[in-house]
């Protein structure tokens, strides 16, 4: 039986999403701009930030006007946390707020660079599994921290293909296949992607998912772009899944050598 | 009353509790998060949760993000 797309559902936490793309909903000129992008995209997990709510301004205009909770599951990040203590505080004000238990769990450790630091990282994932969290945690793309991510119970490793909002693409796809052959649960590259090729090569790589942000939502057209990512994971999930013919390095012809005609 | 509210000194009626700071405040209490000197306060204990002068509060909600 030939490998069918819509057979071959996520599972992620004890949950089911059809779609492979996770986006981000920051860095829009809009909301209206983003819900756009957001529907095209095809996902059906979208993360957002937490912050102070602006007291000041009374304009009323809510990120989660433009967001169908039926549609879409909310995935609180604790983005700008740079320790455990800092991120489980902001991922139990996530759960209070989403009334959902799911975090995408960061914890930086270099303003310039926004690399993970991997020891607050794994602190932090052990304290909220323990208090009944699905932590998705951003990481690095050491395969041994992976490791002692998934055996802290993390129900997911998102390693980075390069540094957040950069769109430098996969730069690591060596370490993120060993990620891939190590770890038991699903592996998300968060991060990196600048154009469709990037997320089709995190698919082909075999790669369960991708979450992106700036990558959709810093191109010029971000609707387009949308729709183009939404392709490109589709195609490859379906190119992993289907089995690339090995690299030679010679040429092998693909029209019949006998009865040319001469 | 003086509250510090998300970072602000801010000056109050005299209020019974957290659910009418909310209201005078005039915040969507829909996904929303509340701290009161820096525990959680769960949404089902905000109008039980007394306010005292000097008291800092913090309301959260979500944004957007990646």
């Amino acid at each position: 039986m030939p490998y069918n797309l819509s057979e071959d559902p996520l599972v992620l936490g004890g949950r089911t999403f059809r779609s492979r793309l996770i986006v981000g909903t920051g860095k829009y000129s809009s909301f209206a701009l983003m819900k756009q992008a957001m529907e095209m995209s095809g996902a059906e997990m979208v993360t957002v930030a937490v912050r102070r709510v602006n007291l000041n301004d009374k304009s009323g205009e809510s990120l989660l006007d433009y967001i169908d909770p039926a549609r879409f599951t909310l995935l609180p990040n604790t983005a700008g946390c740079y320790t455990a203590e800092e991120a489980i505080r902001i991922a139990n004000l996530g759960r209070e707020a989403g009334l959902s238990e799911w975090v995408k769990l960061e914890v930086i450790g270099d303003e310039k660079t926004l690399f993970p630091d991997t020891e607050g990282l794994l602190t932090a994932t052990k304290i909220l599994v323990k208090d009944g969290f699905v932590v998705l945690p951003y990481t690095n793309d050491d395969p041994v921290m992976a490791r002692k991510l998934v055996d802290a119970g993390a129900a997911a490793v998102m390693p980075l293909g390069a540094p957040i909002g950069s769109g430098m693409g996969i730069q690591n796809a060596a370490n993120l296949q060993i990620i891939l052959e190590s770890v038991s649960v699903p592996v998300i590259v968060d991060a990196g992607v600048g154009t469709a090729s990037d997320a089709a090569i995190a698919m082909e790589l075999g790669s369960d998912a991708v979450l992106m942000n700036t990558g959709i939502a810093a191109a010029t057209d971000p609707v387009a772009m949308a729709e183009a990512m939404k392709l490109a994971v589709q195609a490859g999930r379906l190119a992993y899944k289907a089995g690339r013919m090995p690299k030679k390095l010679y040429a092998s012809a693909s029209s019949p050598l006998q009865g040319i005609s001469r | 009353m003086t509250l510090e509210i998300n970072g602000e000194r801010r000056s109050v009626p005299p209020l019974e509790n957290l659910g009418e700071l909310l209201s005078f405040l005039g915040v969507g209490q829909d996904r929303i998060a509340v701290e009161v000197n820096h525990r959680l306060i769960r949404r089902v204990r905000w109008s039980m949760t007394m306010l005292a002068d000097q008291d800092k509060v913090e309301i959260v909600q979500f944004v957007g993000g990646g």
